[in-house]
């Protein structure tokens, strides 16, 4: 694939004409899936696709277009020309571009993850079948993802890695469900059986009556998995891009003006940790090292080449979104096999569902439990809650309500598949909070 | 469509079918282009050209599937193969039998009518029309930030199968975004055309049609008014919602909860479940006799009007809500047979694109008008609100329990529309929200929408869904504002 896609980089070149300059960027997959329901299989098959954007510049002007292509160069000569034609055409009708930024500086380099992707049965086998009264659900999705950039100027940026990732779920009669996730390189059959053994263990106590809390605020516990779900909504909203913050619009900017979360609180960007690409779409490197948040006070933020552009600051490579494709947050000291016992009575969450911002202010999110929610009495887990509504501050649940932080990290892979597979993920602790607020 | 210049799809799919095997073949040719103006300045223009198949083969009981931008001859036959190989894989373990399935009966083409091509205005006076709607939702220093863009959708799709079925659709659709920031020392608020529900089927028509030219000066008028205005109140009280929040009010807590494939558990794992049960189709009271729900394929200018599903099922309008009653679910032919009623299969077995598998979504999910003027929806509220335009919303893997919050928000005092409020949001829950239904808007107030954004599916799959809604009047709903 590698040599493929620079081969039709080398073939775009030849394509310019005097004074034009093209990015190129690929995303492809080869993908084989199997969607399992009631323990069968619903749909299951392979996806190979080839997406090339091309960005051509001219006398500070940009325009770019995509295209999927065959994978064969002789097949595909004819429509990248007609789209090079076409692009050259009309950049010289649109107006100058006043923040188009410069091309990256001229790199070459690969990352190249390595291991065994399962067969189709063996995909099959990770995640049908039944456990006991339970029914399992979800989606074993495997094979290689690839990335690459390429410039007229000579950049040459290469990403390869396969990626398993077994999205499983056990479904009781009454309602109950537990969540499984693995994910790895290398597959690993026995370590996700033990990821679903796991989840299938968390099946008595889903089992039991619900007892579901009144409104009020609640100590709980909160899963790696429910902190990355509360997140998600400040870092959509611009909660860490710099352009953001800089109108007021995103739901940190009091972080980034006074306001103090939690002195132990500390984020970073860190693509080595999670194994994504160390280059976004438009080649330049991406953030890596960047403080995010240290000892609770908002530091560095997310600038893209065209805010750096458009306000005179220096790019840190992120993308046009400004969002985190590997945000990291520091652990803490304490024991998440004591969470139980440290809540006493409150609440202990895997997951918050279907998270949106309520409010700006205070970075206010609001969602509900799914899969593993339990109600803690004398610190123990006692019951399963059933659906509540939670609706509270991020910067308060991250600030004064925060009283510890797990001292295991996770590995959060971004199991989003829309449009095609993602590398990008969060390594994240869990956390004990006071008061979550619970509405309903 | 021919994917060759000298052969059909239908010729395709017979040279390709592995022998012994049922075969299909869905082509999608997806071409896209879009323009944005941001703060006056024209970001790069972007367009897209998404073409590949999805070849799907039946082998004995077993189905496997394989999506492929290589629409070669050679590479469409080297699919059909790995679909068989994955048919084989599923062997003894699919969730039916496969040979059983329900396959498109008729062959077919349907299209639409589009009065103004978007090929037929240059790209220049596109442009020029967005920075002239980005300008004019400058209409005060506080508007920091305004964006205006229009993207236009165009999709061709091909089915054939082994049947000598052979069916062609094409959609164009065209998707208006505007949006205004407004800004002091203390806050920020946004406004936008309808929170992103503002999708229609057609030509650069659609931009007359919805007053794209005039909405700006409107938008950054209500964002500087948003902007400036007190806290929504805190209580329960009688609301009237507005087309545009219809739209998520519907598509959430009815649209979603009816998917036949959420009832069967497909999507337990990702999107989640539903509160409904199959035994309360033809007798579980959804709300008052005004209610009336229905998916329709043939209103003109909604984004999923058409003739075929992506299983190639005939569209046709069909009741899901009939007088308040619970009709039947949303669910295309393989969904229906699955639960032993496949009287009830509608055309809503659909992809976002080749490289996704059809399974049950809403098409243009519609409540129907009622027969209330919008001035008699409001004069009946003494004291409430008005909302509309979605802004935030959240509701559980059961489609129970919801949290919704809008743009725009008004107090309506004594009968009459009052003052703006911000920050305005509502609870509630599904069935006890919809049996507060105390009146229906006419005709006049019922609008012709479209979002663009409906997720759900394992892969995903991001698809259009059509709404055409009128104002609502509710009682007795939990209303909130700034602190939720």
């Amino acid at each position: 694939m590698q040599s493929w896609f620079y081969d039709v980089s080398e073939y775009l070149d030849s394509l310019l004409s005097e004074g034009e300059q093209i990015t190129v960027s690929f995303a492809g997959e080869v993908t084989g899936f199997a969607r399992i329901s009631s323990g069968c299989v619903r749909q299951g098959g392979s996806i190979e696709q080839r997406e090339l954007t091309i960005s051509l510049r001219k006398d500070g002007r940009e325009i770019r277009s995509s295209v999927m292509l065959s994978g064969s160069l002789q097949t595909d000569r004819d429509a990248l020309r007609a789209i090079v034609d076409r692009l050259s055409s009309a950049v010289a009708d649109l107006p100058v571009d006043p923040h188009l930024p410069d091309l990256p500086d001229t790199v070459t380099d690969e990352q190249r993850g390595q291991g065994r992707i399962p067969v189709p049965e063996e995909l099959i086998d990770a995640i049908a079948g039944d456990c006991g009264d339970a029914q399992t659900c979800g989606i074993a999705i495997t094979g290689t993802m690839y990335r690459g950039v390429a410039t007229s100027t000579g950049l040459r940026r290469w990403y390869e890695a396969p990626l398993t990732v077994i999205d499983g779920s056990m479904h009781l009669p009454g309602g109950g469900a537990t969540k499984w996730v693995w994910t790895g390189e290398n597959w690993n059959p026995s370590a996700a059986r033990s990821s679903r053994n796991h989840a299938e263990s968390m099946l008595e106590i889903l089992a039991r009556d619900v007892q579901t809390p009144p409104v009020g605020s609640y100590r709980a516990w909160l899963e790696p998995a429910a902190l990355d779900d509360l997140l998600g909504p400040v870092v959509w909203n611009g909660g860490f891009s710099a352009k953001a913050i800089m109108t007021g619009s995103s739901p940190l900017a009091p972080i980034y003006d006074g306001t103090r979360l939690d002195p132990r609180v500390c984020f970073r960007e860190n693509p080595e940790a999670i194994g994504v690409p160390k280059f976004g779409s438009h080649g330049h490197p991406s953030p890596a090292g960047l403080d995010l948040v240290a000892a609770g006070v908002g530091q560095e933020k997310f600038i893209s080449p065209r805010t750096a552009m458009e306000h005179g600051l220096t790019h840190n490579g992120a993308s046009s979104g400004e969002y985190p494709d590997a945000l990291e947050m520091d652990p803490g000291d304490f024991d998440p096999a004591s969470a139980c016992a440290q809540v006493g009575d409150g609440l202990w969450l895997s997951h918050v569902h279907y998270t949106n911002l309520a409010a700006r202010e205070g970075a206010r999110v609001t969602g509900v439990t799914r899969w593993i929610a339990l109600r803690v009495k004398d610190g123990e887990a006692v019951a399963p809650v059933g659906t509540v509504r939670i609706d509270d501050s991020v910067i308060r649940l991250l600030g004064e309500g925060l009283i510890d932080i797990g001292s295991r990290t996770e590995l959060l892979t971004n199991l989003s598949t829309y449009g095609s597979r993602s590398p990008e993920g969060s390594k994240l602790p869990g956390i004990l909070v006071e008061g979550l607020r619970v509405v309903g | 469509m021919n994917v060759t210049p000298t052969m059909s799809a239908e010729q395709l799919v017979g040279r390709i079918a592995p022998r012994g095997t049922w075969c299909s073949l869905r082509i999608v040719r997806t071409t896209a282009e879009s323009f944005a103006v941001r703060d006056d300045v024209l970001l790069p223009p972007s367009c897209s050209e998404d073409f590949g198949a999805m070849v799907t083969v039946v082998d004995g009981q077993e189905m496997g599937l394989a999506a492929t931008s290589d629409l070669s001859e050679a590479g469409l036959y080297q699919a059909a193969r790995v679909a068989r190989e994955w048919a084989h894989a599923a062997a003894g373990r699919g969730v039916l039998d496969f040979s059983a399935a329900p396959r498109p009966l008729r062959s077919g083409s349907w299209s639409h009518p589009v009065e103004q091509p978007w090929e037929s205005c240059a790209r220049s006076d596109i442009i020029e029309r967005l920075k002239n709607a980005c300008q004019g939702l400058k209409t005060d220093d506080r508007i920091i930030r305004r964006v205006a863009s229009l993207r236009r959708v165009r999709t061709e799709s091909t089915i054939a199968t082994t049947d000598d079925i052979q069916i062609e659709q094409v959609h164009d659709r065209i998707v208006p975004w505007l949006m205004a920031v407004a800004s002091d020392d203390e806050d920020v608020q946004s406004r936008s055309n309808g929170g992103r529900s503002d999708a229609q089927l057609g030509g650069l028509e659609v931009l007359e049609r919805i007053r794209f030219d005039d909405l700006p000066q409107q938008i950054g008028s209500d964002a500087i008014e948003i902007l400036l205005s007190p806290d929504c109140p805190t209580g329960v009280m009688d609301v009237v919602i507005g087309p545009a929040q219809m739209v998520l009010q519907v598509h959430e807590s009815i649209g979603h909860a009816l998917e036949l494939d959420r009832i069967l558990g497909d999507e337990r794992n990702y999107a989640g479940t539903s509160f409904v049960k199959i035994s309360d189709f033809g007798s579980l009271r959804w709300g008052p006799e005004i209610l009336n729900v229905v998916i329709d394929p043939t209103v003109e200018g909604e984004v999923c009007s058409a003739g075929f599903d992506d299983e190639g099922l005939e569209a046709k309008k069909t009741p899901l809500i009939e007088a308040g009653v619970l009709r039947r679910g949303i669910g295309g032919a393989l969904s229906a047979q699955r639960l032993s009623r496949p009287e009830d299969a509608i055309a809503v077995s659909r992809a976002c694109s080749w490289n996704r598998p059809p399974i049950d979504r809403m098409a243009n999910l519609n409540l129907e008008p009622g027969d209330t003027s919008l001035d008699d929806l409001i004069a009946a509220v003494e004291n409430g609100v008005w909302l509309d335009a979605n802004s935030s919303w959240s509701i559980d893997d059961r489609r129970w329990k919801f949290q919704f919050g809008v743009e725009d928000a008004r107090l309506i005092e004594n009968g009459q529309l009052a003052g703006r409020v911000k920050e305005a949001g509502y609870r509630s829950t599904t069935i006890p929200f919809w049996q507060s239904l105390a009146a229906v808007g006419n005709r006049d107030t019922w609008q012709v929408r479209g979002t663009p954004n409906c997720g759900k599916g394992e892969p995903n799959q991001m698809v259009f869904v059509g709404h055409a809604m009128p104002a609502c009047r509710f009682r007795d709903l939990e209303v909130f504002g700034r602190e939720g």
